[in-house]
């Protein structure tokens, strides 16, 4: 064997390897892999160009107000991430905004605030079980299942209300999109509460690695022992509630239950995801890229903004930008 | 002349030299054998050839010219073809079309519509199989071909590009010994057209059968390059793993206990005939058959990969019930697939954690992995097995074949399996690799576990188990202690010529 060690280049690991000589290595290979930081450049860079460009954007309250802005579609993104690492996606999510938010305001009018945030959650609860049930049970393609309860849950999110703005919360409930803590909006705490507990379960727990292993190779992590249709039920299960969840925050926010909010939003939330480089293959990525690609299309709408650029070409901008950075990416790749 | 010629070519990957001063030539009509250990440098060496590498120095002479491919297709359009593993045929169209997809040939209807000329392609087709002798219907879909006959035709479509050199990567993996000859006797009417090719192999007979020159690579050098007459077996074996094997696979003596692991009547559909045995503590048992005769598809129901009829599965004494691979695994029974690429690794993921994905629970707190334990539970593995790997983080996907296939053992022993099984355990692996696969089984037999594996590789078969079960068309032809058979036995049993 020591002699095989001498040979080869390569070498066995060693705890008493030095932690300086392990950092050195860790930012070397940081630094070999450009990927990581070819996102950041860009952000550094939008941040630089907005700062000297408009004298309004490096305020207290212009970046309060862009955390603001981004908090539904952070957290929204956050259980996009866990469903697109397991190897799916969901396109329901936008519609499950509306419906919770929509379903949990009609509820609290009758029956009282806690009642209402139940119902709201448990709305996404349902629908992501239907979701994963669907998907991994009886092997539907994601894109066929969450197409459907896209359409299904706005519809729900019409018929019940309507179609009418459902209005006159009371003000326990407004408070969590409305209130602030030392000046940092509540939304903006959650959705930092959602991501590091997010972070923390995909980085640290079993349950994390698993659902890498199954979008990594649903194959190889079945014979290894994993419970593959439970991990991908969960993930769907984790989307939705945080859809409902964001769904809440939002009617709290604007002070109503809304059925046409969130059109579009899972889009945006898998723009994100994807910008920030984890793969719709499925089995790679993490919450940090997820943030920093949420921070980005905050930051690039907010700039837009102040740049007074009207709001139909800031989605012609947005939508350029995404495919921009998907081809930069591609042909990285391609390397 | 010398059609090819490296001088020279090194290439090195994130401070791993992959290759170092390799060079050898190859003549105009020359089959030259292409050995080594998995990570010893040919699949770079390939690579580079056909242009999806780039050398960081040396020269490479083609006919003469200096040769450095931009990519893929521009090596191939000068004529380097490399005929890999996975088949790159369509197939539901017949042979003709898969010969010349990229140029069918057309013709004009009412002066400017273009379609399909079916008389010149059949034409073409019939040329083009008759000059490669090959017999066969240039109509018949590829999917009614033989494994063989696949890779021939893939061969034929790829010589059809006018192809200077052919590089063949493990050609014979997948083909039965009949299948085999086939393909050699095609090889061999490659060769006298003039073309050349390199053969990559694991197989050291084959490689000893058809190749004139024989190139050995170690460590990304070439350790020699020798004529087939003045060499022989052992001597490139001993070559390719730099040390004398005394034994192919050193198997150890292990006391044989009780009757760990039991199957009664196993049926895979409800016709079939049912299968019935057992492996008792310290024991190694290895089915073996031809390809489909179902040694393989036995563990494949066994390990809760795939769906059997009925069948009673007893552990220990009792009985088990299998529905998830997940139920098999809780029991203590580890199993490791054919198909390592697809079944077995997670390629993305970093070696510390394949490993760990069947003992999640045992180095899991509250749900939360613990650093230390699972360290403390990889790296003593990691160096047993002698993984070489640049560290835990390393994901899978950048280690050898040998390698990925340690971790792919290492999963189990990290769980405590008592009995395991192995489907085709060394598959795609070296010589070296091979024997450190058998000795490790020893030594978990060793410890009072059992081991079952298909495989059919027959040496292996025959040397590295306790007992052997042969198949025959889905049901136990012979059931025979390792030190009372021999190959021809086996063979005999397998192809239904003797039942015990």
């Amino acid at each position: 064997m020591t002699d095989a060690n001498l040979n080869s280049k390569t070498f066995q690991p060693n705890v008493d390897v030095a932690w300086n000589l392990r950092l050195i290595n860790g930012i070397k290979r940081y630094l070999q892999s450009w990927d990581q930081l070819f996102l950041p450049a860009c952000f550094l860079a939008l941040l630089l160009f907005l700062t000297f460009s408009s004298p309004y954007f490096l305020t207290w309250a212009n970046l309060r107000n862009v955390l603001l802005q981004t908090s539904i579609l952070a957290i929204v993104a956050t259980g996009m991430t866990f469903v697109i690492i397991g190897g799916g996606f969901d396109l329901s999510a936008g519609s499950v905004v509306a419906l919770s938010g929509t379903a949990a305001a009609l509820a609290l009018l009758s029956f009282g605030v806690p009642v209402g945030i139940l119902v709201g959650l448990l709305i996404g609860a349902a629908i992501g079980s239907f979701n994963g049930l669907l998907i991994s049970k009886m092997n539907l393609s994601p894109f066929i299942v969450t197409l459907g309860t896209l359409v299904t849950a706005r519809g729900l999110a019409l018929s019940i209300s309507g179609g009418h703005t459902v209005s006159n919360l009371p003000r326990e409930f407004t408070v969590i999109g409305t209130g602030n803590l030392m000046g940092i909006p509540y939304p903006a705490l959650i959705f930092i509460g959602v991501f590091v507990l997010g972070h923390i379960i995909l980085k640290y727990t079993a349950f994390g690695v698993k659902i890498f292993a199954v979008g990594g190779n649903r194959e190889a992590a079945r014979l290894s022992g994993i419970k593959v249709e439970k991990i991908i039920m969960a993930t769907f299960i984790i989307c939705s509630l945080c859809a409902s969840f964001a769904g809440l925050v939002l009617a709290g926010r604007i002070r109503a239950g809304e059925p046409t909010v969130g059109v579009f939003l899972e889009l945006y939330a898998i723009a994100a995801v994807v910008l920030g480089g984890t793969s719709l293959k499925g089995g790679q990525g993490s919450l940090v890229k997820t943030l920093l690609g949420v921070l980005f299309i905050g930051v690039l709408q907010n700039g837009l903004n102040l740049l007074n650029v009207p709001y139909y070409w800031q989605q012609v901008a947005i939508g350029v930008v995404f495919v921009s950075a998907a081809t930069i990416g591609a042909l990285r790749a391609a390397r | 002349m010398d059609n090819l010629n490296i001088s020279n070519v090194s290439k090195r990957f994130f401070g791993v030299q992959a290759l170092q001063n390799v060079s050898f030539d190859l003549k105009k009509g020359e089959i030259m054998g292409l050995v080594g250990e998995n990570g010893a440098g040919k699949s770079t060496i390939i690579k580079i050839l056909a242009g999806a590498y780039k050398k960081d120095e040396g020269e490479i002479y083609l006919e003469g010219k200096p040769f450095n491919p931009k990519d893929p297709a521009d090596s191939l359009a000068k004529g380097i073809v490399v005929i890999h593993q996975e088949r790159q045929l369509i197939p539901d169209l017949p042979i003709s079309m898969n010969l010349f997809l990229d140029k069918l040939p057309q013709k004009k209807i009412l002066g400017f519509i273009s379609v399909l000329c079916g008389a010149t392609l059949m034409k073409n087709s019939k040329e083009l199989l008759e000059s490669l002798g090959i017999n066969l219907n240039p109509k018949t879909p590829v999917n009614r071909l033989n494994a063989a006959e696949k890779q021939i035709i893939d061969i034929a479509k790829a010589v059809n590009t006018q192809a200077k050199i052919v590089i063949m990567d493990e050609p014979t993996a997948s083909l039965e010994p009949k299948e085999v000859q086939m393909l050699f006797k095609f090889i061999r009417k490659l060769k006298n057209r003039g073309t050349s090719v390199i053969f990559v192999s694991h197989r050291i007979e084959e490689v000893m059968e058809i190749s004139d020159r024989i190139t050995v690579l170690r460590d990304g050098r070439v350790i020699t390059v020798v004529e087939k007459e003045e060499t022989n077996a052992e001597e490139i074996i001993k070559n390719i793993v730099g040390r004398e094997i005394k034994t192919l696979y050193p198997k150890e003596s292990a006391e044989i206990g009780q009757e760990a692991f039991c199957v009664n009547n196993l049926r895979f559909k409800k016709d079939d005939d049912s299968i019935s045995f057992h492996v008792k503590t310290g024991e190694i048992l290895a089915l073996t058959g031809l390809l489909g005769s179902g040694a393989g598809q036995t563990l494949e129901c066994l390990s809760g990969k795939k769906e059997f009829h009925d069948g009673e599965v007893m552990m220990n004494g009792a009985r088990i019930v299998i529905r998830l691979p997940a139920d098999v695994i809780e029991k203590g029974i580890g199993y490791v697939p054919d198909d390592r690429k697809n079944e077995g690794i997670i390629a993305e993921m970093s070696v510390e954690q394949n490993i760990l994905l069947p003992s999640l629970a045992k180095v899991t707190k509250f749900g939360f992995i613990s650093r230390k334990k699972a360290q403390s539970l990889v790296e003593p593995l990691i160096k047993a097995l002698n993984i070489k790997t640049p560290s835990l983080k390393t994901p899978v996907k950048n280690l050898s074949g040998g390698n990925q296939q340690k971790v792919v053992i290492a999963k189990w022993l990290a769980s405590d399996a008592t009995v395991l099984q192995l489907n085709q355990p060394t598959h795609g692996v070296d010589v070296g690799a091979k024997a450190e696969v058998h000795k490790l089984l020893g030594g978990f037999v060793k410890a009072g576990g059992s081991v079952i594996f298909a495989s059919s590789d027959l040496p292996e078969v025959i040397s590295a188990s306790d007992r052997v079960i042969v198949f025959y068309k889905g049901s136990i032809a012979a059931n025979l202690n390792a030190c009372e058979c021999d190959q021809e036995k086996v063979l005999k049993c397998s192809s239904g010529l003797e039942i015990n």
